[in-house]
């Protein structure tokens, strides 16, 4: 499995918007290092979170469960996370835990940090019975 | 291929090198890969975390017929708990009422075609079965 590589930036526009890329997989022995890379953005007080996932080749439940537990801390800010360019087999798993429910895929991360420059998308509403 | 391992997470990394060779030698496709590792990683983590009591070792078991692809993990001196029985995480929840856990063994059910459950002799074996499509091998 290829090493999982982060990298952070912050991007100072109307609102500052962080951009993390991910490049490799995320399992259990390294999903905790996504978590402190979302943290870290949070701590700094930046809820606007794009996660390029474009050299990403592999997400476990581990990942997933990463994500579940930011975007609820991020969204008690105003904020939201989005998830760009997932490749088809991240893109099934993420259907099969059915998160299109909670978390809006976008096809490339310019697409992503256009809907919070604009401050018009707000991502998808959670679904409820 | 069979081959035992350490009863801790961090023998993941030596557990994707062996799926990685027996991907190799099997010819099989990426799209089928991605799935062997995904089943193999959540089985094992939740034989680590739930099972109570074993051996120092897991052993894993992957073999390939013509049409199907068999995961096989096995825990020796263990308690029963049967992981095929655990409910279902309810993915339709709001994202208030989810939690980080339990997606695991929802996605294993989710990617396989059959998951099943033997205990004897204080052994537990869980058992996951892939069909294979011609496109596949």
């Amino acid at each position: 499995m290829e090493k999982l590589i982060i990298s952070e930036e912050k991007l100072n526009g109307k609102v500052p918007v962080a951009l993390i890329t991910l490049k490799g997989s995320i399992e259990t022995t390294n999903a905790a290092t996504l978590e402190e890379a979302i943290e870290r953005v949070i701590n700094d007080r930046c809820y606007q979170i794009v996660v390029d996932l474009g050299g990403v080749n592999y997400i476990s439940s581990a990942g997933w469960g990463i994500f579940i537990s930011e975007i609820k801390r991020v969204r008690r800010n105003g904020g939201d996370i989005k998830l760009a360019k997932m490749n088809p087999a991240v893109r099934e798993v993420f259907e099969i835990l059915e998160f299109h429910n909670i978390l809006k895929p976008y096809s490339s991360k310019e697409d992503a940090l256009r809907d919070f420059m604009s401050g018009v998308e707000k991502g998808p509403e959670t679904k409820r019975k | 291929m069979e081959k035992n391992f350490k009863r801790e997470i961090s023998a993941l990394d030596e557990i994707f090198s062996f799926v990685d060779d027996f991907v190799t030698e099997s010819r099989i496709d990426d799209a089928v890969a991605f799935s062997i590792r995904l089943a193999v990683e959540e089985l094992f983590t939740n034989f680590v975390r739930h099972n109570t009591g074993g051996l120092d070792h897991i052993a894993i078991s992957l073999k390939r017929d013509s049409n199907q692809l068999l995961i096989q993990l096995k825990d020796f001196q263990v308690e029963p708990f049967d992981m095929t029985k655990v409910k279902s995480v309810d993915v339709d929840l709001p994202l208030e009422k989810r939690k980080a856990g339990e997606l695991g063994i929802h996605l294993v059910k989710s990617i396989v075609d059959k998951l099943s459950y033997e205990y004897s002799k204080r052994t537990l074996c869980v058992t996951a079965i892939k069909n294979l499509e011609e496109q596949d091998v």
